[in-house]
Parts: structure tokens; sequence; C-alpha cells
């Protein structure tokens, strides 16, 4: 009698515990429960972040340590190299600023929107992709410095993608690799120019390119930028990437293209997490 | 059972997976050690405190990812009764095992995981990825069993790694040890360790 009832209660245990987290999950995906939820995983994020911070600023110097000591030579060879391109830049960078304060105040006269006049967050990733099925990466900034949820984050290469959590110290970003990511673009310049969605398709793969009618002639390497289009998640103009291959399926009712993004994940160290609003 | 102790592993494991375990990437997948405590919590305390402590840490884990909250927590109960109840089966105590049961058991929850995500609207990264995540997941977990083990069993305040309870079959030298803990397991309790403790080994 008595080893009958032990034997039960394990899974009377297991009966409970699994209904107990499937209703967790049915009340979260409904929504029922993320102010509760979002409320737990601040008050983890805010316990813990000084932890990862702590354990980050021992490790981090040491794996940099090593990797700088196995690719001496090449570091070498990068930073000049990098020397030279900064110099480039340095002087592009002045001509555009002359430019830029003329189309400024030319935007200004015409009352249009613009990403340069947009406030920015700078912000240091800290964690990329925490989760195995999504691909996203943490950010050391959150709500206290100004980060809200759905506002684009940009590297300097373009466009990343938006926020989708934001606690008090920490906000997660949805790149734009993710299949749930989605992000209206203009391809292609001028009157050639067409709209279309650009959807994620996992880690390392290309955008593809959704809603192109077949026949539309694009060339491979024409650059892809947000569109901004009335209600679009992203404000106009961020650079997404380029066009990497287009071809037209026999009886396919959209034109088959992809699109090589410009943001390296593997490079990702400073982003900026710009305060924009969709327009409704 | 140490409570401290088992607080202070899960937090500790935790902080390895958010600081060292992220960032160690093979084609985008990284390990998860959150799963391979579930699986030694289940193995060494069998499987109603596997649940739990599955069910705890997988809250914990949730609380740390963007993952649907509540979908660690299932699994991870569901590894944890498995686990455990996979070892009160009658599992031999080879030094295969350990290694065995954690890569196998990793390989289960992140097939679950992909599984019941993508019920939730949580388009998995392509099929290789999930394969990718199942192989280095359950590569890394089989090869730290044993250590996990050690150290679960240690905040379990278990005196040992434990052997598995074997009710047929035993090998001849464990025989008599089982016998005199089974005996007085009667007395109350749910494990040998408990009463192996009790009897002051």
């Amino acid at each position: 009698m008595a080893t009958k009832r032990r034997s039960r209660r394990p899974r009377f245990t297991l009966l409970v515990l699994v209904l107990l987290s499937v209703t967790i999950v049915t009340l979260d995906y409904r929504g029922d429960l993320h102010g509760v939820s979002g409320g737990v995983r601040s008050l983890v994020h805010d316990v813990f972040s000084p932890i990862q911070s702590g354990v980050d600023a021992i490790l981090h110097p040491f794996g940099n340590f090593v990797a700088g000591a196995f690719h001496y030579g090449s570091v070498v060879q990068e930073n000049a190299k990098l020397r030279e391109e900064n110099g480039a830049l340095r002087r592009k960078a002045s001509e555009v600023a002359a430019a830029q304060k003329k189309v400024q105040q030319i935007l200004k006269a015409a009352q249009l929107p613009w990403v340069g006049s947009l406030p920015e967050i700078p912000a240091e990733v800290i964690d990329v992709g925490p989760s195995n099925f999504e691909l996203t990466v943490e950010l050391d900034k959150g709500t206290s410095s100004g980060v809200d949820v759905g506002e684009p984050v940009i590297s300097s290469a373009g466009l990343l993608g938006r926020v989708i959590q934001a606690t008090s110290t920490r906000s997660t970003v949805l790149v734009v690799t993710d299949p749930r990511s989605e992000v209206a673009v203009d391809v292609g310049k001028g009157s050639s120019g067409v709209t279309a969605l650009a959807t994620g398709e996992g880690n390392g793969q290309p955008l593809r390119l959704q809603y192109i009618q077949p026949g539309t002639k694009l060339r491979r390497g024409s650059p892809v930028v947000t569109s901004g289009l009335q209600g679009a998640l992203f404000p106009p103009d961020l650079p997404v990437g380029t066009v990497s291959s287009a071809h037209n399926s026999p009886g396919s009712l959209q034109e088959s293209v992809t699109v090589r993004p410009s943001v390296d994940m593997s490079q990702l160290q400073y982003v900026t997490v710009l305060v924009w609003e969709p327009t409704p | 059972m140490k409570p401290v102790r088992l607080v202070l592993v899960a937090v500790t494991a935790l902080t390895l997976q958010e600081t060292v375990l992220d960032g160690i990437r093979v084609r985008g997948a990284h390990p998860d050690v959150m799963v391979l405590f579930v699986i030694a919590c289940g193995f060494v305390a069998g499987a109603e405190r596997g649940a739990v402590a599955g069910f705890v840490v997988g809250l914990l884990a949730d609380a740390v990812l963007p993952t649907p909250f509540g979908l660690s927590a299932l699994v991870f109960t569901l590894v944890g009764y498995g686990v455990g109840s996979l070892r009160s089966s009658g599992l031999t105590s080879a030094w295969w095992v350990p290694p065995s049961v954690a890569l196998v058991a990793s390989a289960v929850a992140e097939l679950a995981f992909g599984g019941i995500g993508s019920l939730l609207d949580q388009p998995l990264a392509g099929h290789v990825h999930l394969a990718l995540v199942v192989v280095v997941v359950a590569a890394v977990n089989g090869a730290l069993a044993v250590p996990a083990i050690r150290v679960t069993a240690w905040a379990y305040g278990h005196p040992a790694p434990p052997s598995p309870v074997d009710r047929s079959g035993t090998p001849a030298a464990a025989t008599v040890r089982t016998k005199t803990t089974t005996l007085r397991t009667r007395s109350g309790g749910y494990g040998r360790h408990t009463a192996r403790e009790r009897t002051g080994a």
C-alpha cells in the first residue's frame, strides 16, 4: 500500500507542474500575463545584470587577450588598414557634413521627418542570442536610458532590428534575420525603385523579399533601404542590405529576390537605438 | 536536500550560461547548461524532485530568455521527471550511463523546445539550425554530465555521485548495499540516499 502511494505521488506532482507550465505558457501567449512575466523578467534582469556585468568584465579581457595573442599578425595588419580607412572616412565625413547641413535645411523647409534628426541612444551589445531559438541580441541600455519597445536599432553598417523587450537596464533586439522579422523596404532608386517586404530566413541566411512583381528588373548589388511608409515599423532610408540574387521562376507570382544584410552579426559591439515611434 | 546549495548551483549555472556559454557558438548554436542541471537533478534526486527542479529552473531560464514565458518550465519539468524515472527503472551503474543519459535527454529537450515553440508561432531558424542546436547542446552536456552530477549531488547533500537503483540483476558488490538500504528505506523516506544519509554513511 505504502509503496503504491509513493509511486503515485511523483506522477501527481508531474501532472500538477505540467498543467501549471501549460497554463503559464497559454496565458503568456494570449497576452494576459505580459504584465506579470514582464515584471518577473525585469526583476531577474535587475538582480542578475550586476553579476553578469562583473563576470563579463573579468572574463572579457582574458578572452580578448587569448584571441589577440593568436591573431597578432593579422591584428597588426588590420590595424594599419583601419587607420588608412579611418583617414579616408574622416575626409569624406567632413564633406558629407557640409552636404548634410544643406539637406537638413531643405528638409526642414519641406517639413519631412529625417533619421539624422532623431534622438539617438548609444548602447553596447552584451550578449548575442541568449536563446538558441531566436535571433536576438541584448543591449546594456533599458527603459531607464530611454529605450522602449518598438524602437529601431542600427549599427554602423545599417539596420540591426527593433527592440522587442525592455527592462530598466537591459533590452532585447529582434534581428532582421530572425524569421519573425519583417521590414518594409525600397529596392533600387528613383523611378525604377519598388517597395517590398524583407523577411528573415535565419542566422547567416540572406533576407527574402516578398511581393515583387515577376519581371521586375533588379540589379545585383542594388541598395535596399527601409521605406518608411505610413505605419511602417522603421523610419525611412536606413540601409538594410544589398540585392544578392534575383530570378524569376516560371509560374511564380512573385520575383524571387534575396538580400545580403549589411549588418555583420559576428562584428557587433556598439549599436545605436533610435528614439522613434511608428507614425500611425 | 540543501536549499542554499541548490540555489547557489542554480545561480552559478545561470551566470555561466549568460556570460561564458552564450559566447561559445558553433555556427550560431550555443551550449545550454540549464537543461544539464535539470538532468542532473533528475538523475540524483529521482522523478518527483527532478520534475520540481525542472519547473523552478525552467522559470528561472524563462526569465532571462526572450522565448515564450513558461516554455522552458514545461520542457524542463518533463525532462527532470523523465530522467528521474529512467534512473529508478533499472539502469546499470556503468561509467557510460550518466553521459549517455545527459546526451539523449538534452537532445530530446531541445527537440521538444523547438517543437512546442513552433506550435506557439515561434518559427525556428530553419531545420538545419534545430539539428545543429540539438547536436551542440547534446554533445556539450554529454561531456559535462559527470561533473554536473557530482556538483548536483553535493547540492542535494547526497554523499557521492549515486549509482542508479537497480531492482533486478544488480552486480554482486552492489547487492549487499542495496539490500540494507532498501530495508532501511521502508521505515520512511523515498530514496535510498535519504536512507544512507540516515545511517550516517
